[in-house]
């Protein structure tokens, strides 16, 4: 039995009504979207990450790959400015560019799926001491390979770190994978809600499995992950008591880097 | 035959003047032995009576014995004569010794008049202790014993209304009315009540119920007596009782394993009448898998044992059953809160006895609705297991057949879609045949033959498809001779020969890990032994070697030589003092050897192996405290790591992180050290003991890594025991413990991974934090009701009485934000029913 009773309580923290799971309540990297999440050599990805700050206290977001075969990220012999930036978001995101060196092309002869992982760190004015060297160009870089160490000296609330595999390929541009299309099916302007729960159907084009994640700084969704079936997933919002407007946002994963994010605002009625 | 008295030769009483000498004023006739009266024999028994001043005989002694039955039948006739006292030379009353002799003629035996047979309520066992006054028409009394079979006679009984009434130590008085008849007896059995077991004969001896041995091992505890199945918080379990033996911490969730002297549960090992078993408990540790009246003995050694034991480089639980015949066919049945269980063993004949047993949980039950919420299902701990057991005595020896069984089962059921869909799945099961002989050789020499054969199987699903098991068919094979060395000096020796022969197959699929692993391979281990016993004066010595081997069939081997040494010496007629040190080898598991492509294993590894070392010291402070002592110092080497970590869901508590992804190595040490120490309380109404454990566990898993403390290192655990037999068959028990929580290291900050939407911790110092303390207090209470031929046992274990929320193991929240530990369960009122006959 041993560790059942662990697994058991965490498969066992669903049931009707929202799931606190789902809830933003701190400062949270909540989706990198990879274009295209599948690149070659020398191609380049735009990486758009979504930052939700509930508490709007300000944040700044420094953004880095890193591509690491085992002894370090390989881009920490580049300079900083090509593979790091420190943004604050604009309407809760920022962009970071991706940019895939030639010279790896070699390596996917050896590894087919190579990856390379975009990490977005937000936190709160003057809590990570790493975003200001590498604004003052105190920084050498190597502080972001090991970003377990690179946590272990930050603070846990007021901080988020988030990451996302893109892969580098040789396959043949169409035989990539790429980011599933996720349309609603309702009317995104009509977002407001006069009972206690909406439902919120997306049509999802993809040919992989992808799963919905549903989240909300306030109310909260019934359960934290929907499948996509028959190329379509319904999440079920339950609105707060005491809140007029809330942010809502459904991410996609296929799972193997592909993302997408749909976001809306509910008003609920006075 | 009619007394006749004589006149003492040379009274004892010297009688001034004119002394009168007693005269016999009534006699009653003794039962003329029936084996004697049937084939005719006559005898005379001559006695020297002490008579005092009432006339009544206060002493006897034979003078000229006829016979102990003859003597007995007299004997008892006599103690019911009444004299004249005799007088001295002013007429006062004096004692007086006379001789007297008793003529037993067969023409003129008198009819008996009853047949009595006194046996103990509920046991049925024949009582010996017991004497039985006789009352008859006009006052008539008449005494006479119960002999050694539980049986009485009284012969020439006036005819009339009679009352008997039967009484002894610790015994509740029972009167029976009789009728007595010409020309037929009087047939009467009556069942006592022992309602002072302590006071009565059959008890007189103080049981040990934590013993200890003078053998090869420096700690060898055994628990033999039934008293150990009325200790609180055991749920009447003998074995359960080890873990409150020093030595022993108490593991997470308390799900069973033995965590002993700070090395892994799956370092430890349990034995079957020295045949290896693959697991002693049912899931929570809440019952052993076999019967504990299958049990002679319960032996817990936890460290520096003898050559006889092998592959483990922790302690060890062996399982002796009962070597002998039982003394009558008996059993019981049982029902509490957890389970229902069934024991009966039939005597066949003299030389053969039948055993069958089971029992089932129903824990299920009882705590789903506590551990339920939401969608899904628990369905909590289900077990049974089962055992049948043929003993059949040889002219020199025995022969010991033993079936047994045992199937665990654990499920988390249903999702969103489907409350069926099975969402955790966790079974153990194993079915194993023991046969043994025990015979004798001769010149104190006797052979042991045992074969333990049988599958063992472990499977674990996790939704939608992992899955993973570890099966296992076993034969073990063990031959071994032994002398015992004379207790007043001299050699003694043990040599021995066993194989273990492994079908091991396994698989893991499951989500967590980092690749698929399956593989299949047969594994050969002997192994050798000899261990000889030096006795001189208060001084043993046992030094001994055991050498091990494996092949498999993938082309691993490694060897193994083990040398041990004990030694003892008496301080005296109570103390001992004992030194110990030894080498103890375990050998790899097949998934850490198995080679690429099936594993992800290291075929290069070695053995692990012990260095242990043990002094103790052994002190009877009186005849109801003892104190026993002893320090140890182990250090293991060539510790295999790497990987191993995320294998703990099928062998100990849940590991909470971080893990080692390494690729396996012998890279890894370790240093255990502690002293343990066990004060015994016994008397022959109360039983207890504190047992206390200091230690420290520390492990390095590569040289150039920091020494960090071992997962379960509990610093101090304190296990208080003590039981009391009240009057009126009332038992009253409590338990105390206390251990220090477990280390764990803590989450210091966390990173979302996207493409699986999980949350990752980022772990600080390892092992730099520990839980808060366990404690709980158990609290137990039983009553017996004895009737005449079984006996009813009720009881309530008032398990966690104080309610206290001790938290067992460390958890997050899904985000690693905050701490959510697991608590234990809360205050639980286990009550059941025994009825044993």
């Amino acid at each position: 039995m041993r560790g059942l009773w662990l697994l058991s309580g965490v498969l066992l923290a669903c049931g009707p009504g929202p799931n606190p799971e789902t809830r933003l309540t701190e400062l949270r990297v909540i989706q990198i979207v990879a274009e295209p999440p599948e690149v070659a050599p020398g191609e380049l990805s735009i990486a758009t990450v979504t930052v939700v700050d509930p508490e709007e206290r300000g944040v700044e977001v420094l953004t880095w790959t890193c591509t690491d075969l085992g002894d370090g990220c390989l881009e920490a012999e580049l300079p900083l400015e090509l593979w790091t930036r420190v943004q604050s978001p604009v309407d809760e995101q920022v962009e970071h560019i991706v940019g895939v060196p030639g010279e790896l092309a070699p390596l996917l002869e050896e590894i087919p799926a190579l990856p390379t992982t975009v990490y977005a760190l937000a936190c709160e004015p003057g809590l990570c001491p790493v975003i200001d060297d590498i604004v003052r160009g105190r920084a050498t870089g190597t502080e972001l390979a090991d970003v377990d160490a690179l946590m272990r000296g930050l603070p846990i609330t007021g901080v988020s770190l988030a990451s996302r595999f893109v892969f580098l390929s040789s396959a043949a541009p169409e035989e990539r994978n790429a980011n599933p299309v996720a349309t609603p099916d309702f009317l995104e302007e009509r977002l407001i809600s006069d009972a206690d729960s909406l439902k919120l159907r997306f049509v999802v084009d993809d040919d992989t499995d992808v799963v919905a994640y549903g989240l909300a700084d306030a109310g909260g969704f019934s359960m934290p992950a929907e499948d996509v079936v028959d190329g379509a997933v319904e999440c079920e919002w339950f609105a707060p008591k005491n809140q007029r407007q809330t942010r809502l946002y459904v991410a996609f994963e296929d799972g193997e880097g592909g993302a997408a994010l749909w976001r809306g605002t509910v008003t609920l009625p006075e | 035959m009619l007394g006749l008295l004589v006149q003492s030769a040379a009274p004892v009483l010297a009688i001034a003047g004119e002394p009168v000498l007693p005269t016999l004023m009534s006699a009653v006739p003794a039962v003329y032995p029936p084996e004697r009266l049937a084939s005719g024999v006559e005898a005379t028994v001559v006695f020297e009576l002490d008579i005092d001043e009432t006339g009544q005989v206060t002493r006897l002694r034979v003078v000229e014995s006829a016979g102990d039955d003859f003597d007995r039948a007299a004997e008892q006739a006599l103690r019911d004569y009444r004299f004249t006292p005799a007088l001295d030379e002013g007429g006062e009353a004096v004692t007086a010794t006379i001789q007297y002799a008793y003529s037993f003629e067969a023409d003129a035996a008198p009819p008996v008049s009853v047949e009595g047979t006194v046996r103990e309520a509920g046991t049925r066992v024949a009582l010996s202790a017991a004497t039985v006054r006789a009352v008859g028409p006009e006052g008539l009394v008449r005494n006479v014993d119960v002999d050694d079979t539980g049986t009485f006679r009284l012969a020439g009984l006036a005819l009339g209304e009679w009352e008997l009434t039967i009484e002894g130590p610790g015994l509740e008085p029972e009167a029976v009315p009789i009728t007595v008849a010409e020309g037929k007896v009087a047939q009467v059995t009556v069942y006592l009540v022992t309602s002072k077991p302590w006071e009565a004969a059959a008890y007189d001896e103080v049981v040990d119920v934590v013993g200890r041995r003078t053998q090869a091992e420096i700690t060898e505890r055994t628990l033999t007596a039934d008293e150990i199945r009325y200790l609180p918080g055991t749920n009447g379990d003998v074995v359960r009782v080890v873990q409150n033996l020093p030595g022993v911490a108490r593991p997470p969730l308390n799900v069973g394993q033995l965590i002993i002297r700070g090395v892994d549960p799956e370092d430890s090992a349990y034995y079957l009448d020295g045949g290896q078993i693959p697991l002693v408990f049912h899931f929570g540790g809440l019952s052993t898998v076999l019967a504990s009246d299958l049990l002679d003995e319960v032996a817990f050694l936890p460290g520096n044992y003898g050559v006889r034991y092998g592959r483990r480089i922790g302690g060890l639980v062996d399982l002796r059953t009962t070597a002998s015949l039982p003394d009558r066919s008996k059993g019981y049945a049982s029902v509490d809160v957890f389970q229902a269980a069934l024991y009966h063993t039939q005597l066949v004949g003299d030389r053969t006895a039948l055993t069958v047993s089971g029992r089932r949980s129903y824990v299920d039950a009882i705590l789903n609705p506590i551990l339920n919420n939401g969608n899904a299902t628990i369905r909590a701990p289900r077990y049974y297991d089962g055992q049948l057991r043929l003993v059949h005595e040889l002219p020199a020896g025995t022969l010991d057949v033993l079936f047994l069984l045992s199937d665990d089962r654990f499920r988390v059921l249903g999702d969103d879609d489907d409350e069926d869909e099975v969402q955790i799945a966790f079974t153990t099961s194993f079915q194993k045949l023991r046969a043994q002989a025990r015979t004798s050789l001769g010149k104190r020499w006797r052979n042991e033959s045992t074969l333990v054969v049988g599958p063992e199987a472990q499977t674990f699903g996790l939704a939608p498809d992992g899955e993973a098991f570890e099966k296992n068919l076993g034969i073990t094979l063990r031959e071994e001779a032994s002398r015992l060395a004379s207790s007043s000096g001299g050699l003694g020796w043990r040599f021995g020969a066993d194989v273990q022969i492994d079908r091991f197959s396994f698989l893991y699929d499951v989500d967590f890990q980092d690749e698929t692993e399956e593989g299949a391979i047969w594994s050969y281990r002997p192994a050798l032994y000899a261990e000889p016993t030096i006795r001189w004066r208060g001084l043993q010595v046992v030094p001994g070697l055991r050498g091990d081997a494996r092949l498999d069939d993938t082309g691993y081997s490694a060897a193994s030589l083990d040398p041990r040494l004990t030694v003892r010496q008496e301080l005296g007629p109570v103390p001992a003092l004992k030194i110990a040190v030894g080498r103890y080898s375990q050998y790899p598991l097949a998934r850490e050897v198995q080679p690429r492509p099936e594993g992800v294993g290291n075929p290069d590894l070695r053995p692990e192996w012990a260095l242990q070392t043990g002094i103790g010291l052994e002190l009877d402070i009186s005849r109801a405290w003892s104190i026993e002592i002893n320090r140890y110092y182990n250090w293991l080497n060539d510790l295999i790591v790497g990987r191993e970590d995320a294998f703990r869901f099928f062998t100990g508590p849940p590991p909470v992180g971080p893990f080692d992804t390494r690729p396996y190595a012998n890279a890894g040490t370790g240093r255990v050290a502690g002293i343990e120490s066990l004060i015994k309380l016994q008397t022959d109404r109360t039983t207890g003991w504190l047992a206390a454990t200091v230690s420290r566990s520390v492990r390095q898993d590569r040289p150039n890594e920091p020494e960090e403390l071992f997962a379960y290192d509990q610093p101090l655990v304190l296990n208080a025991l003590v039981s009391h037999q009240l009057p009126k068959r009332w038992r009253l028990g409590a338990r105390i413990r206390y251990g220090s929580g477990n280390p764990y290291t803590p989450v210091v900050n966390r990173r979302y991974e996207l493409t699986s939407r999980t949350f990752i911790p980022v772990y600080g110092k390892r092992s730099s934090e520990r839980l808060p303390p366990f404690f709980s207090a158990d609290v137990r209470i039983d009553k017996d009701y004895v009737y005449e031929k079984w006996t009813l046992t009720t009881y309530l274990d008032l398990q966690n009485a104080t309610n206290r929320q001790n938290i067992e193991v460390i958890g997050w929240t899904y985000d690693f934000a905050e701490e959510e530990p697991t608590t234990g369960l809360p205050v639980l009122p286990a009550f059941g029913f025994r009825g044993e006959w």
